[in-house]
């Protein structure tokens, strides 16, 4: 309870066990390393009520100055790790700042996986990870015109109903419904018909072979077909990279993930993986996965507190929730769905309500609703019931 | 300058001054007190932040919906002065508010 506890990564996951270690009476000193130049903030207003414009930088903030300063924990901001000695136990900083630990919790998160075709380095093409890039593209928006999204992903569908308040809205989908990894067709299908009726041109089963520039900036796409669509920008979003780099030159075991137990440990037990860069195996699903979630993240630092206060009876076991939030639509899933599993609509009504189940050989894995946040909740304690018993 | 003062299970207080629009999660969460999670960041998604309303010095927004559904699924069992403090936001829900937090949220 009193040994130096280092955290890489100040978002969501690394902010939260920071906090949650010294709630649980953790004395030690604890510190927290950012390379943004940015207090830590979290990151789904970013394509919804901060990138509308609704929401200012206030909202973002995840923890005030004060409220850190009074839990004793050293923000360090602005400085990127670049390695990790474990023979010494300390990180070193690009300044070349060596930061001590007898724990070192690795919150590095994920990035965004980029797109590889011709015309990719043009301007007007967005990626939304960070504040600074949500700043970009709602500046970009202040200029009117068309959007293009390539990708029919979660954070796609949340920034294309933004992006229709300026423009024409086209999300260009590889597969063969949106949201294809995540959810349901069911679900899938009443959220394209809603966006649809609000005006979104939404393609499936589409691959974008370039994008066309004029004097530098985007000026349309061209898809495999051959067929043209003028547009102002292009919005990326086609999956996620975990950041890995830094426990791979220190020779951690990672797989697309660095890999930890149960106990979220890695192959070093001084060291933990936590949030999006994790590798873990999750009991919901059954194998060793990533999962990127705000939920996620947040109990995975809540739950290395209690690692690392001796107070954890047993390995990690939330319940996987997701949501999103896309215009008049709140999209919640608890637990984790694979496409093969088999869906039952249980509720469906004219006024965008929706719950759909979903079963893997008879048993309950998922429920997918919208606008529905009551059978959401009873999913949850009704998937957390279902592992206990198991 | 909107006031909240949160009280404890243990019946201590933490007194919060906010800027006009600020929730009474928002404002729990960014200031460190304990006891409110408010994971959803604010959608009456998740009920992790409820609260029992102690008084208020205006008359607080009627409960919508989502709240409604949600108010059901607390960790701590509703009661009638239950309310998720994402949804009391200051200067328009209050001037001063007194809150009473829940044993747990989860």
């Amino acid at each position: 309870m009193d040994s130096r506890i280092v955290t890489i990564g100040a978002g969501q996951a690394g902010l939260t066990a920071s906090v949650s270690l010294r709630e649980s009476g953790w004395t030690g000193p604890i510190t927290l390393v950012g390379e943004e130049n940015h207090s830590p903030y979290q990151r789904p207003p970013l394509s919804k009520g901060y990138l509308s414009g609704a929401e200012g930088d206030d909202t973002l903030t995840l923890k005030s100055d004060a409220a850190l300063e009074r839990a004793d924990i050293a923000v360090v901001l602005g400085k990127q790790a670049i390695a990790i000695d474990r023979h010494q136990q300390h990180v070193i900083l690009e300044d070349g700042t060596t930061v001590p630990y007898d724990f070192l919790i690795l919150a590095t998160g994920s990035s965004v996986r980029e797109l590889s075709i011709p015309g990719n380095d043009l301007e007007g093409i967005h990626y939304v990870r960070t504040v600074g890039d949500a700043d970009e593209l709602r500046a970009d928006f202040e200029l009117g015109g068309d959007t293009v999204f390539i990708g029919g992903g979660f954070l796609n569908l949340e920034i294309a109903v933004q992006a229709q308040r300026v423009g024409h809205v086209t999300i260009a989908e590889v597969g063969s419904q949106i949201l294809g990894r995540v959810v349901s067709q069911e679900t899938a299908n009443a959220l394209a018909d809603r966006h649809r009726e609000q005006g979104m041109e939404i393609l499936t089963g589409v691959e974008v072979a370039e994008i066309c520039g004029e004097h530098g900036r985007v000026a349309g796409i061209t898809l495999k077909s051959g067929e043209n669509f003028p547009t102002r920008r292009v919005v990326v979003s086609i999956g996620s990279v975990a950041r890995t780099n830094l426990a791979e030159t220190a020779g951690l075991e990672v797989d697309r993930g660095i890999l930890v137990d149960k106990n979220l440990r890695t192959s070093d037990p001084r060291i933990f993986a936590i949030g999006d860069c994790a590798k873990y195996p999750n009991r919901y699903a059954g194998i060793d996965m990533r999962v990127e979630s705000v939920q996620n993240a947040a109990d995975h630092g809540r739950f290395l507190a209690t690692v690392l206060t001796g107070a954890c009876k047993d390995g990690y076991c939330s319940v996987p929730w997701f949501w999103s939030t896309q215009g008049d639509m709140k999209l919640q899933i608890a637990g984790i769905s694979m496409a093969s599993d088999e869906s039952r609509i249980v509720e469906q009504t004219d006024t965008g309500r929706l719950v759909v189940e979903r079963y893997r050989e008879g048993r309950l894995v998922a429920v997918e609703t919208v606008n529905a946040p009551g059978p959401h909740m009873k999913a949850r304690h009704a998937l957390a019931a279902g592992m206990v018993s198991a | 300058m909107p006031r909240i003062v949160y009280v404890h299970p243990d019946q201590t207080e933490q007194i919060v001054d906010i800027d006009d629009g600020v929730s009474v999660m928002r404002a729990a969460i960014v200031n460190g007190v304990d006891g409110i999670v408010g994971e959803c960041g604010g959608q009456a998604m998740c009920a992790t932040c409820h609260v029992f309303v102690q008084t208020s010095d205006i008359e607080l927004p009627e409960i919508g919906e989502d709240e409604e559904e949600m108010l059901d699924c607390t960790a701590e069992a509703r009661r009638d002065n239950s309310r998720l403090g994402c949804q009391l936001a200051g200067a328009t829900a209050f001037n001063k508010i007194v809150v009473h937090l829940p044993e747990s949220q989860v």
